[in-house]
């Protein structure tokens, strides 16, 4: 896959990303790093996909790295994370696998069926997982203090 | 404010919250946090994905309780990043019992994007997702055109008639199916599949799956069941929104390959 073709994806998430981010009733003024988030995600999972094949390892990794960027931007914008990681995760969530899984379903095809079920439920445990360990990494990486007017914003 | 005043604001803040997609356990450190700060005693919190229990000692005699059910909404960020504020706000001690009710209050006001921009946006997304799922220029504009359809159908048909969720759901998939095989067998479009994947893209549980899952990993077992109910129920209404269409169209007109 040439650059190009790859910047153009990469925009195409962020586009999509921001558009999500409107449905999901985000402020305005964080439109752009939503978009941002989305588009990072997107780089990373097809970066890994290209290098290692498996797209479930991809989507953890690039979970992982959009869950920490949420981070960086939550304390960068005052805002929580669940901002910018719902909407950054909808480029990575299975909504093809999902969908593929209940159209077989639907044409009683059994072996389809099972595999894409499976992927569905291996693609939902990789974005878990990697949301749970962006989310344990140390807070002083992203910029908090032990400041007092801080303490709701500080991530569990 | 008396006691009991106190403690249905601790609960309509905590309501608020989840309501509109907050994390569970941020809404019990908000409800603990709030309970603190407006002198609640003895307060306990259990919190699932579409309900609150909570219970604290009012007058310092009697326990109360209070249940509320929360169902699954549309996620609301915008009102999320409303409440964190007032949540920190609470906690650092800056606002009385009234004034945190006032700003509540207006929190519950804010309105999200207009029906224009939110149909547009869904037709962006749809456009989008359908060409990084591998279609071409041509089939991502269909899906825009489809995407848009089905937020339209969604607010002006869907929620004007208070259709139920399951059939709004299965509704509006074969919607943007049927619209989809209609471009399709005119010539417009080259992957069908594609196109109708990314414009039931917007209906898809993918947040809400994944959601689940990460409930189960936080302990939240029943919060993570909840989840995970709702997000099978809504792939299978798709799925039979999506496949009907696709059985009677094919049966009727052939031209698709199943």
């Amino acid at each position: 896959m040439s650059w190009s073709a790859l910047l153009v994806e990469v925009l195409a998430a962020a586009v999509g990303t921001v558009a999500f981010s409107v449905l999901f009733q985000v402020n305005p003024k964080h439109h752009f790093f939503c978009g941002l988030v989305g588009g990072i995600g997107w780089f990373i999972y097809r970066l890994v996909t290209q290098i290692t094949g498996s797209p479930i390892l991809a989507t953890f990794v690039a979970t992982l790295v959009l869950g920490a960027c949420s981070r960086w931007f939550s304390t960068l914008r005052r805002t929580p994370t669940i901002v910018f990681l719902i909407c950054g995760i909808f480029t990575l969530v299975p909504g093809a696998a999902i969908y593929y899984c209940a159209y077989h379903l639907f044409l009683n095809e059994g072996a389809e069926t099972a595999y894409y079920a499976g992927m569905t439920l291996k693609l939902a445990v990789a974005i878990a997982l990697g949301i749970l360990v962006a989310y344990s990494l140390p807070a002083r990486l992203f910029g908090w203090r032990r400041d007092a007017d801080l303490l709701f914003l500080k991530e569990k | 404010m008396n006691q009991k005043e106190r403690f249905d604001l601790v609960l309509r803040l905590g309501e608020t919250l989840l309501a509109n997609g907050g994390e569970i356990f941020r809404t019990n450190e908000l409800m603990q946090a709030a309970a603190a700060q407006f002198g609640l005693e003895q307060f306990s919190t259990f919190t699932i994905a579409n309900g609150i229990f909570v219970s604290a000692l009012v007058n310092g005699e009697q326990y109360s309780c209070q249940v509320r059910h929360v169902p699954l909404n549309p996620i609301h960020l915008g009102r999320v990043e409303a409440m964190n504020d007032l949540s920190r706000r609470i906690a650092s001690g800056q606002l009385t019992p009234e004034e945190a009710g006032e700003q509540l209050e207006r929190v519950r006001a804010i309105r999200g994007a207009r029906s224009g921009a939110q149909i547009f946006a869904s037709g962006v997304g749809s456009g989008c997702f359908c060409f990084l799922f591998g279609g071409t220029w041509f089939d991502s504009a269909m899906a825009f055109l489809a995407g848009c359809l089905l937020y339209a159908f969604i607010l002006m048909v869907c929620g004007r008639f208070h259709i139920r969720k399951v059939m709004t759901n299965v509704l509006s998939a074969a919607l943007v199916t049927l619209l989809c095989c209609v471009l399709y067998r005119v010539g417009l479009g080259q992957q069908l599949d594609k196109m109708i994947i990314g414009s039931i893209f917007p209906l898809v549980p993918g947040v809400p799956l994944a959601t689940s899952v990460r409930n189960f990993m936080e302990n939240d077992y029943i919060a993570g069941l909840v989840r995970l109910t709702d997000a099978v129920l809504v792939a299978g209404c798709i799925a039979v929104g999506v496949g009907s269409v696709m059985v009677v169209w094919s049966a009727l007109l052939g031209g698709i390959s199943l």
